[in-house]
């Protein structure tokens, strides 16, 4: 089987590389001596592209255990380093050899328009990230206590979760119906004048990189809480800030995602036009519609420190900005321990305010 | 109404006496015995509280020229001196026949004992049902047991009326709506608990209430950090600075509607708020038919 993938070597020691997020640079694990990413990419600028040209190929059924579905979204690679062979997702971009520990970029998974416009670098290393969650952990009182204790904290991943980030205007024209109350007293009546108006109010709002991840594996809900992201360290793409990170690339295109962006969209241009009309008791929007404009996509790779859990037969993910340090994640609940400070805080009140009161 | 006082006043009132008893019945509803029975306890209760008590029936007010019994009522008062005192303090029943008419007034300190709700107990309740029957020695004899209890209730310092305001309750560790002298009125200085029945349910539930809501609130935020990924509704952190550019508004009134609520006004007038309404010339009564 041919190599497609590429691990990047030092050139002073052929040691493997990997993106120290703390230098911005490519490390040397054995050496130490750290390169910038621009120099191993023009190093390896051929090798990608010999890489690439190869045509993939389909997962080796041995056996023909796998369903034709699972096979289809299967891939086989073997490791440069130590030849073992990696099994892993259609959408896997970058991952470590479980054998040696090698750091791997495939860069086919970035050939021609797959290629990611831009990424964030990951700012924060593992070991924030283990302490950040420690530290999540220990604030939480209805945590179950052999969830955190058996938690496998190390084996929390740097992922680089494929975004949409759309740039874009929108048009609202909206149409509401509004209020004004006056309420006096005349003589011995109480009276009270309400005047009825259609309030229009149309205008044009532009949006800036509002990011929707394209992984359907990612779920939406961690991902939109962990945003903000700051787009000021947002870097031109290149492979060589990958190895030492996982990577996936898109499953959702940007025609999908569209929709989820659409929406947050139409939401923050409705609120502003009516914020606008002011000085009404009530407002209520009765029709109108916004129109995205000039809408454009860039696919993005934003860095996400993840640990997904099982416990208890229920999946539990926990999320870190690998940028911000922003924490998100659901936690299981232990009712005994939320009963136990329920009545733990209220029965000693009750004493006290008894003592006072009675 | 002030012709026909100046008429009672200058017509000497011909078929009473010179000078009136306690209890005056030209009416002929009483027998010697019971008028001077009913006569002697009047006059003790004058003397006992220092208010006196009379009783006047007539055949026919028109006799003396009155038409009104209240008015009638108020001459009669005026006319013969009547009342204890220098504040004239008095309370006086007066029937006539041929009309069966009557008039309750009260002067003096006799305005303080006899409040308006305390007159309306006395002859809706006590007189008036006894009068209706043709009872008159037992209605008169329940007029003077019921006056002389107001008048002890009053000069203890409670005169009867409706029910007392709530510094009164509290003070005292009883709820009631009106002491009824007819009832077996004991009151007794038990020792009272310190709150009453409908405080003590409030405060105990105030100490079972309020250290559940303030446990639960904060239990309830500590279980909503427990689950922090929640989708976003909005994109307003994307909006650049001078992003949102409005361009066109119009406010177009349509319509206007009114509505109306009559505002409650609480009467002020109407029996239930106690004391006693005195008019002009000191007298507080009422009248009416037997």
């Amino acid at each position: 089987m041919a190599t497609k993938i590429t691990n990047y070597q030092c050139p002073a020691c052929t040691g493997p590389l990997h993106f120290g997020t703390a230098s911005g640079k490519l490390e040397c694990e054995y050496c130490g001596l750290s390169f910038d990413v621009k120099v191993i990419e023009e190093l390896y600028a051929d090798k990608e592209q010999a890489a690439a040209a190869q045509p993939e190929q389909e997962a080796s059924m041995g056996g023909g255990e796998w369903s034709e579905e699972e096979a289809a979204r299967m891939r086989a690679y073997s490791c440069p380093s130590c030849g073992a062979e990696l099994i892993c997702d259609d959408t896997t971009a970058a991952t470590s050899c479980p054998y040696c520990g090698n750091p791997s970029v495939i860069p086919a998974q970035f050939s021609g328009h797959l290629r990611p416009d831009c990424v964030i670098p990951f700012r924060l290393d593992k070991s924030a990230a283990v302490s950040a969650l420690e530290r999540y952990y220990k604030g939480k009182r209805f945590l179950p206590k052999s969830f955190a204790s058996g938690n496998h904290i190390q084996e929390i991943k740097g992922v680089y979760v494929p975004f949409w980030l759309f740039d874009g205007r929108s048009d609202g024209n909206l149409h509401f119906l509004g209020t004004r109350v006056q309420v006096f007293r005349r003589g011995d009546e109480e009276v009270t004048v309400t005047d009825h108006f259609r309030v229009v109010r149309e205008g044009t709002v532009d949006f800036q990189k509002v990011p929707v991840d394209g992984s359907s594996k990612m779920p939406d809900a961690h991902m939109d809480a962990i945003e903000p992201f700051d787009y000021g360290e947002l870097k031109e793409f290149s492979t060589a800030y990958l190895p030492g990170f996982l990577a996936d690339k898109y499953d959702q295109d940007s025609a999908e995602c569209k929709d989820r962006a659409y929406a947050r969209i139409k939401t923050s241009t409705e609120d502003a036009l009516a914020a606008t009309a002011r000085g009404y008791a009530t407002l209520r929007q009765e029709s109108g519609s916004v129109r995205l404009q000039k809408c454009r996509a860039k696919y993005a790779l934003l860095p996400v420190w993840m640990l997904a859990t099982r416990w208890e037969g229920k999946d539990f993910l926990f999320a870190m900005n690998g940028q911000t340090g922003k924490l998100v994640g659901d936690l299981p609940m232990d009712w005994v321990k939320f009963w136990l400070w329920f009545f733990g805080i209220s029965l000693p009140l009750m004493g006290l305010l008894g003592l006072i009161l009675l | 109404m002030l012709l026909l006082l100046v008429l009672v006043f200058a017509l000497p009132l011909p078929t009473l006496a010179a000078e009136l008893d306690a209890v005056t019945d030209a009416a002929g509803l009483l027998t010697d015995t019971e008028r001077g029975e009913l006569n002697d306890r009047a006059e003790e209760l004058a003397e006992q509280y220092q208010c006196a008590v009379y009783i006047v029936t007539l055949e026919d007010m028109e006799d003396m020229g009155g038409s009104d019994a209240y008015d009638l009522a108020t001459a009669v008062y005026t006319e013969y001196d009547l009342g204890y005192g220098e504040e004239k303090s008095g309370l006086l029943l007066l029937l006539s026949m041929a009309e069966r008419d009557y008039a309750l007034i009260a002067y003096g300190y006799g305005n303080t004992a006899f409040t308006d709700y305390g007159k309306d107990v006395l002859l809706d309740e006590d007189v008036l049902p006894l009068l209706g029957e043709d009872a008159y020695y037992e209605g008169f004899s329940a007029y003077l047991d019921t006056a002389g209890e107001y008048l002890s209730l009053a000069r203890d310092g409670k005169p009867f009326d409706v029910e007392p305001t709530p510094n009164y309750n509290e003070t005292e560790g009883r709820s009631e709506t009106g002491n009824h002298p007819q009832t077996d009125y004991s009151y007794k200085k038990t020792p009272s608990p310190k709150y009453d029945e409908g405080e003590f349910a409030i405060r105990l539930g105030a100490v079972i209430l309020l250290p559940l809501l303030l446990a639960g609130g904060i239990c309830l935020y500590w279980k909503r950090q427990m689950n922090t990924a929640v989708s976003a509704r909005t994109a307003d952190r994307y909006i650049p600075s001078d992003g949102f550019r409005l361009t066109g508004q119009q406010d177009t009134f349509l319509y206007r509607t009114e509505t109306r609520r009559r505002i409650e006004n609480h009467s002020s007038g109407g029996g239930h708020s106690g004391g006693t309404s005195v008019r002009s010339g000191g007298f507080s009564g009422r009248s009416g038919k037997f």
